[in-house]
């Protein structure tokens, strides 16, 4: 279906006419200012769309997978305990305004959940939601979107397209947004809104943007030979300094990684022993017991986890998922209390061995 | 199996984990047909001390040697002995004192310390073996259900021991490190009270003690960086938990700076 593409040019009051127009059928999650930083939310009464917001502090793809959820509830019956699998609330909802980097960071995080074995949960939650990317026009100084092919403006991917995993595109054109919409759910998104086909003029707009936006970016990663290059350093010293000297274990940068999807299962039971529920909770491989099994802990030290975290990313996903476990948002490096920087990690280890 | 014989047992504290109890057990009516409370000088007028019991609850930190005699008795007389609260797990409050010689903390407070047998303030751990600990100040609630549960089920608790961030990213708070530059000590605090205080825009101030190994010496050069004075970067390392290993690297400095020790400063 993706095949359908369309496109037209929306006023800002036009766009402003048609959030409303869709908030009385779905729930519209949406980029909103809260306090210093932005965050996805449900749009209510007084609460705006931050149209010009960096990056949110969890990603889009972590409002569909969420921190904490039922699998599996055993209820005390005469005859015993009886498991009744519990089903995700269906709800229409829209992600809206969801960057390029957080577009692929679901993509990703798919590969994991939606690629050879199915994971039902996500599928249903997954299902219920609609997805409005928004074209990337404010680079922030921790984004490297450009460098892994994954931004500013949403496009062709690893041999993937037109785009997948977003049914309406927009891009501010300054005044008025493009509007593209892929496959049937977008047109049907669209329906019922006035809006003029493009010009010339406003695709021309819509490049120079994209070229403006890619000057922008302060940051880069060189992805030359990068997965091979992690693998013969793995005794670096870099990752022994960095881990026991800066890194806090305190798993930030996983909890808020678009792509990071490993999961605890825990066991909830009521205190009179009658409801039993299994739910499961997101996990980190920064947390000292994840990797604690019977026997001993396989990654005790900081060193070990913190080379985990930078060659799962960059290194092993490419063999596992067919792609970077990395989409250049730059949450993990901006959320890290003591700032460390997967991307300044791979320079050092690329220019160490230049030198050698 | 009968019901669960549960003692619980107070040395140096505030008693406000007891309070948490009686407070939870006040609150879930469950609990109190499930169990069956021998021993607790707060809440029975037994006295069979010496149980046995099936799970003993100890609140507060070791400071008297008669207390840890007392302590070693409990254990051998308990299936289960659990740490209950901050002061038993990592000291707490009551180990603030550590940071000073004994004597000059003693003549600070009493006039005349002839019936003083204090000694340096202990978590439980460092006298008996310790089967689980909820964690808190006071105890928290999460756990303290999660050990009931398991003592119920015979089973293994599963207590927090991630730190506070991970709570705070799950609801989606801010960072109050980065983006207020504030002191929180989050990021090496044991989890458990649902991020409460950064939550409310307030800095962690560790009341849970440390999460296990625990990288104090990075989030102190943190500090540093941020423009904290020493004496206050030690302050919220010995405010709780000052006896274990994750913040006496960071504190104990200071400890031995000021009793003349080690360091010879």
């Amino acid at each position: 279906m993706t095949d359908q593409v369309s496109a037209r040019v929306a006023s800002v009051e036009q766009t402003a006419e048609w959030i409303e127009l869709l908030r009385r059928d779905y729930e519209v999650v949406a980029p909103v200012k809260t306090g210093k930083t932005t965050s996805f939310r449900p749009l209510a009464e007084g609460l705006e769309v931050d149209w010009d917001y960096t990056i949110t502090t969890i990603p889009a793809s972590k409002t569909i997978y969420s921190p904490q959820e039922t699998l599996v509830r055993f209820a005390r019956t005469e005859e015993g305990y009886r498991a009744e699998e519990v089903v995700p609330e269906k709800r229409k909802r829209i992600l809206f305004g969801v960057h390029p980097c957080d577009l692929h960071g679901t993509l990703v995080l798919e590969r994991t959940f939606l690629g050879e074995m199915k994971d039902a949960n996500y599928a249903s939650l997954r299902a219920n939601y609609l997805i409005v990317g928004l074209n990337c026009q404010s680079i922030g100084e921790k984004c490297f979107c450009a460098s892994v092919g994954t931004g500013p403006f949403y496009g062709y991917w690893m041999g993937q397209g037109p785009p997948q995993g977003c049914d309406v595109l927009l891009t501010d054109l300054g005044g008025r947004f493009l509007v593209e919409t892929f496959g049937v759910n977008g047109v049907r998104l669209l329906a019922g809104v006035e809006a003029s086909p493009p010009t010339p003029d406003d695709i021309g707009e819509k490049l120079k943007r994209e070229a403006a936006a890619k000057e922008r970016f302060r940051k880069s990663l060189d992805t030359r030979d990068l997965p091979s290059l992690l693998r013969r350093n793995l005794n670096h010293p870099t990752w022994r300094i960095t881990g026991e000297g800066r890194c806090l274990s305190c798993t930030n940068c996983t909890m808020v990684c678009p792509t990071c999807f490993c999961y605890d299962i825990w066991e909830r039971v009521g205190l009179d022993l009658s409801v039993i529920e299994r739910i499961r909770v997101w996990d980190s491989c920064q947390d000292e017991r994840f990797a604690e099994v019977h026997g001993g802990n396989f990654r005790s030290t900081r060193e070990a986890r913190l080379r985990q975290f930078v060659c799962h990313k960059l290194s092993y996903w490419v063999e596992q998922f067919g792609c970077y476990g990395c989409v250049g948002c730059g949450r993990c490096m901006t959320w890290c209390p003591t700032g460390i920087d997967l991307a300044e990690i791979a320079a050092e280890i690329r220019a160490d061995e230049e030198r050698k | 199996m009968g019901k669960p014989r549960i003692g619980i047992f107070k040395y140096s504290c505030c008693a406000g984990c007891q309070f948490q109890l009686i407070y939870f057990i006040r609150h879930v009516a469950e609990i109190l047909g499930a169990i069956d409370l021998v021993y607790g000088k707060m809440e029975t007028e037994s006295d069979a001390e010496d149980g046995p019991f099936d799970l003993a609850l100890i609140e507060g930190a070791i400071t008297e040697a008669e207390q840890a005699d007392q302590l070693k008795r409990v254990r051998r007389n308990s299936k289960y002995l659990v740490a209950f609260g901050s002061c038993a797990t990592n000291g707490g409050i009551p180990a603030m004192k550590n940071i000073q010689p004994e004597l000059q903390i003693e003549t600070r407070v009493y006039q005349d310390i002839s019936r003083i047998h204090s000694v340096k303030t202990h978590p439980i751990y460092e006298y008996v073996k310790v089967d689980a600990q909820v964690r808190g100040c006071p105890a928290g609630e999460r756990d303290l259900y999660e050990l009931v549960i398991s003592l119920l089920l015979d089973r293994k608790p599963n207590m927090v021991e991630h730190c506070v961030c991970v709570e705070c990213k799950m609801k989606g708070n801010p960072c109050l490190l980065l983006t207020e530059n504030l002191p929180c000590m989050g990021p090496v605090t044991n989890a458990g009270c649902g991020a409460l205080c950064p939550s409310n825009g307030r800095a962690c101030y560790s009341c849970w003690g440390p999460m296990s190994n625990a990288n104090s010496m990075a989030l102190a050069q943190k500090f540093e960086d941020m423009g904290l004075p020493p004496d206050e970067i030690i302050r919220r390392f010995s405010l709780f938990g000052f006896p274990t290993y994750e913040f006496h690297m960071v504190a104990g400095e200071e400890a031995a700076r000021s009793s003349g020790g080690v360091f010879g400063r």
